[in-house]
């Protein structure tokens, strides 16, 4: 049986029993190896005789040709002197001598003519006469002609040159020695008839004893073949049973080879394969048991330690201001020390707490079960707990509760004896409970800030409310003040100008400079009520943007033209450097009122020099406008008080340049509505640039206004401004003409 | 001609002054040629010894080994021959020849024999070992003179001499093959027409075989295995073809040169093999008394 049918047997026997283990052992391996083994001996036999047999033949061939020419150039050499005397005499000996050879059956000499001179043959032999000359002449003109071979009837008739060597006269008589150099010719023809005979028969003993050897050695090879696999297939029949053993399970199986070859080593192998599967089976088997039970106390473990999460996750009640402090921690406290002792079997148990959390370090005992207080022993240090590690003393067992490095406290358990387990689960729960202490600690912390932060809340809208109720007031008094001021101011100023044109008579030079002080107080005080209405008005949320294509040269023109007027008496005019290209989309009264507010400014604070208006455009559509002049400069820590409301530089009762401090305050909230911004650039003494920068669209840009809550009713409609009762506005109702007499 | 002894000597024993044209009649000649064969150090020697001589400035000709044909000179020119093979080539053609180690000349030729003389030869075959008397000799047409003279001083020496005459090398076998029973010593004379180097090896064979000392023509053939050999030292040979030529040169008659006698002993060189010699037991401080060199 050969490795695959043995493979083929225990496959198909898998599921019942090996036919080795039944005994039904086949045998068609070891026949295969012998039938192998024999087969390969025979063929080896037989081809190693055909090749013996072969050489020999060539051998036995090779050396009768030796032999031949051994002879042949024997007799030529001894027949020299009788073939060149052609003295038959002479001949006698060396044909005699050849002729006794038993394989030679026929000597013969011959002159270069090819007649006879002498020879002599077997008694059994008839006389051969000489072939036809034609074949030897080759051989009488040639001195080392080779050897000529004929076939007869039983025998080689072998032919060659007999040579002589032939000096020249002159030298064969010349005196002195070293000086022959002889020539060679033929002077005769030798003949030897060699018999086959005993060639053929060394041939056919050769052939008998090859065939012996043949036989002998399959006789050998049979034996060896039977030996063979009998040997080859023992073993791996008891390695295949040993295997099926150990396949089945059994692995205390021996086999046993008891050889020291590889089948042996295989052997061996084998049986320290079933001696470690063996003992790998029964470690695995302990580690299985080992395993159930681990499995199991940690599956208890997992319970308790659910159960005791399940203690310390139950939601803590809200406790009602004032009520027991720690009244629901100790609940919580109390669960957990009786999930405690269930899990860990101890007698009593306790757990130790710094409830005040003062400076000092102070245990007490905050819950108790299976003893009293007292019974628990003295409290430990905070020192003894910062490490984490447990203490055992005897019969009790301290665990340290920390959190994030600080100490909280400490499990302590009595027991007469007391388990790693229980100081373990005990320790797990600490950290537990340290986290559960931790979260009722900030749940309550939580719910007073909670607490806190509700009442502040409430204020808060106490307040806004009553700030909104403010500013509903201040506009409506605005309005109020913006209607109730301004209707007398006309009637003032219209009043004044008529006393001043003289209708209601002649006036003096010195009461028409009173009604122009008058006039201009008027007018000033109009300006600084439309001022504040119109901040009111920014402030509620009310402006309106009319957003419109707006060529900014136009804007700027029309506002240098304006602010000629202003510059009369100056040594400059107001110039303008704007492309006409320039198209924003932007509310065209409220950007000329920033320029105007920005151009006045500059008038009013450059006395020589130049007052610019300055208009770029900017790669995403927007535009700048700036309004440079070479005035009095401003400070760079005055940069951002002067867009203050009500807020100059020169703040003090004696300053030179008037104003109510809202215009650059009123022009930056126009800006910031348009989408832009007014920013300054300036040097004291050297002078100023105010930027008006508006974006390509100020409807999309503008700022969303915030919720404001409702003003008081609009004001009506106002200059702009800074106007300064310079730019027009509506004219205020007249008071009735005088009547005569009234 | 007035030569002194040692000159007449090595004139005997080295050189044969041939003149085959107007051999009485004194001559002038045009120019001097030295023939040889390249490649042979005694041939060398010859001719450095006969520039060396020689009063006139003399061409030399080396023909390499195998391409020997006849060759064609001048009616007034002075040839000389060194070796065998130049001699054949040239003493068919007109002109004045002189040859030298060249052992078989023919009739006319002028001055003495070249080949030494045999006498010495079965002098010293007989001293080496006292009980030989009767010594084999294979000699062939061209060495009938040889043969005669080696005949008449084995009948003054007292040696039974038996000779065959052979026309071939192959011949020349089976003749020793034949009579190798009946001598007791064998002397190969200097033809190369019978004694070829298979003679010679079949010589030697039998000297090895049977114990017969093989007596040779040339120093090398001892080198090879022969117990002794009698030939002519190169330079003399040189030298006194160069005597010849200036006596030509001066306007002497060649004829003069024919009254000159050998000094046997003074003109040949002797080699003896000492180890063959210790082989064969023969008496080698005797010969070494009669003047033979071991080589």
């Amino acid at each position: 049986m050969n490795e695959s049918s043995l493979d083929h047997a225990l496959l198909n026997n898998a599921s019942g029993a090996s036919p080795l283990l039944s005994g039904g052992t086949p045998h068609r391996f070891r026949r295969r190896v012998f039938l192998s083994i024999l087969a390969l001996s025979l063929l080896t036999s037989s081809v190693t005789g055909a090749v013996f047999y072969s050489l020999q033949g060539k051998f036995i061939a090779a050396d009768r040709a030796r032999r031949a020419n051994t002879l042949l150039m024997s007799l030529a050499t001894q027949a020299e002197l009788g073939a060149y005397a052609r003295d038959s005499a002479l001949l006698e000996l060396p044909v005699g001598r050849a002729t006794r050879e038993e394989d030679v059956v026929l000597v013969g000499v011959y002159d270069v003519a090819g007649r006879y001179i002498y020879g002599a043959q077997k008694p059994w032999m008839s006389p051969q006469p000489p072939p036809a000359f034609d074949l030897l002449a080759p051989l009488t003109h040639d001195p080392d002609a080779a050897t000529l071979r004929l076939d007869a009837t039983g025998y080689e008739d072998l032919w060659a040159p007999i040579v002589t060597a032939v000096r020249p006269a002159a030298v064969a008589m010349s005196s002195e020695p070293g000086e022959s150099r002889p020539h060679r010719e033929v002077v005769g023809l030798a003949r030897i008839g060699l018999s086959l005979r005993p060639a053929r028969e060394q041939l056919a003993q050769v052939l008998a004893t090859v065939t012996g050897l043949t036989l002998l050695l399959l006789v050998l090879g049979a034996a060896a073949a039977a030996l063979i696999a009998r040997r080859l297939s023992g073993p791996i029949l008891a390695l295949a049973r040993g295997a099926d053993e150990i396949r089945t399970g059994n692995l205390d199986v021996r086999i046993d080879v008891p050889t020291n070859d590889e089948l042996g080593l295989l052997a061996d192998s084998f049986n320290r394969m079933a001696a470690n599967l063996r003992e790998t089976v029964e470690k695995l088997a302990a580690l299985n048991r080992n395993l159930e039970g681990e499995v199991s106390r940690r599956t208890d473990e997992i319970r308790r330690s659910a159960e005791f999460t399940g203690v310390l996750n139950a939601p803590i009640a809200d406790e009602a201001e004032g009520g027991a402090r720690h009244g629901e921690l100790r609940n919580l406290l109390d669960a957990a020390l009786a999930t405690l002792q269930a899990a860990t079997g101890v007698r009593a148990a306790a757990v130790l707490l710094d409830w005040e959390e003062a400076l000092d370090f102070e245990l007490q005992v905050a819950a108790t079960r299976g003893a009293d207080p007292r019974s628990f022993g003295a409290m430990p240090t905070r020192a003894q707990l910062v490490r984490g590690v447990p203490l055992l003393e005897g019969e009790r067992a301290i665990v340290p509760i920390v959190f994030r490095g600080d100490p909280e406290g400490a499990f302590v358990l009595l027991n007469d004896d007391l388990s790693n387990a229980a100081v373990e689960f005990a320790s797990r729960a600490a950290g537990q409970l340290a986290i559960a202490i931790a979260n009722a600690k900030s749940f309550g912390a939580l719910r007073h800030l909670t607490r806190e932060l509700t009442g502040r809340n409430q204020e808060l809208t106490r307040q806004r409310d009553q700030l909104s109720e403010m500013n509903r007031l201040k506009s409506e008094f605005l309005a109020n003040v913006s209607h109730e001021l301004r209707t007398p101011l006309n009637a003032i100023t219209g009043y004044t100008e008529l006393i001043a044109e003289q209708v209601y008579g002649p006036t003096t030079a010195e009461q028409r400079e009173a009604l122009a002080g008058v006039e201009e107080s008027s007018r000033n005080l109009l300006t600084l009520i439309n001022q504040i209405l119109d901040l009111s008005k920014v402030e509620s949320g009310r402006t309106e943007i009319y957003a419109t294509e707006v060529a900014i040269h136009d804007v700027a023109q029309s506002v240098a033209s304006e602010a000629q007027a202003l510059a009369k008496g100056r040594s400059y005019r107001v110039e303008v450097d704007c492309p006409d290209r320039i198209i924003v989309k932007t509310d065209r009264q409220k950007v000329q009122q920033i320029v105007t507010n920005l151009v006045t400014n500059a008038v009013k604070f450059t006395e020589r020099g130049s007052v610019k208006i300055v208009c770029r455009a900017h790669k995403d559509g927007g535009c700048t406008i700036a309004v440079c002049d070479t005035g009095i400069g401003i400070r760079p820590e005055h940069f951002e008080i002067i867009f203050e409301e009500f807020r100059q530089v020169d703040g003090s009762s004696t300053r030179v340049y008037q104003g109510t401090g809202l215009g650059l305050s009123i022009a930056r909230r126009h800006a910031r509505l348009l989408g832009g911004d007014v920013t300054v650039e300036a040097r004291l003494g050297v002078g100023s640039t105010f930027t008006l920068r508006l974006p390509s669209d100020s409807q999309r840009e503008r700022p969303q206004p915030a919720s404001v809550p409702p003003a008081a009713p609009a004001a009506p409609a106002s200059p702009s401004p800074g106007d300064s009762g310079r730019i027009k506005r509506p004219p205020p109702p007249l008071p009735p003409p005088p009547r005569k007499g009234s | 001609m007035g030569l002194s002894p040692r000159r007449s000597g090595l004139w005997s024993c080295g050189a044969t002054l041939l003149f085959l044209h107007g051999a009485a009649h004194a001559v002038v000649p045009s120019e001097v040629v030295l023939v040889k064969r390249a490649g042979v150090m005694a041939y060398e020697e010859v001719a450095e010894a006969f520039r060396e001589g020689c009063r006139v400035r003399a061409r030399v000709l080396s023909i390499a080994e195998g391409t020997f044909g006849p060759l064609r000179f001048g009616p007034a020119d002075l040839v000389i021959t060194v070796g065998q093979e130049a001699f054949d080539a040239v003493h068919t053609a007109p002109g004045h020849h002189i040859g030298t180690l060249a052992f078989h000349v023919s009739e006319s030729a002028l001055g003495p024999r070249a080949t030494p003389a045999p006498e010495l030869i079965l002098r010293l075959l007989t001293t080496a070992r006292r009980g030989i008397h009767r010594v084999g000799v294979v000699h062939g047409p061209r060495s009938a003179e040889v043969w005669r003279a080696a005949r008449d001083a084995a009948q003054r020496l007292g040696i039974e001499l038996r000779g065959r005459e052979v026309t071939d090398g192959p011949a020349a076998v089976r003749a020793l093959r034949e009579m190798v029973d009946e001598v007791q010593a064998l002397w190969l004379p200097a033809d190369t027409d019978v004694v070829t180097p298979q003679v010679f090896q079949f010589a030697l064979r039998l000297q090895i075989e049977r114990g017969i000392p093989v007596a040779a023509a040339t120093r090398q053939q001892v080198h090879s295995g022969a117990l002794l050999a009698v030939d002519f030292n190169p330079r003399d040979a040189g030298r006194n073809a160069a005597d010849l030529a200036n006596r030509l040169l001066e306007g002497r008659a060649p004829s003069d040169a024919k009254d000159d006698h050998l000094d046997l002993l003074s003109g040949a060189r002797m080699t003896v093999n000492p180890d063959i010699a210790r082989r064969l037991g023969v008496d080698l401080p005797a010969l070494q008394r009669l003047g033979a060199r071991t080589e």
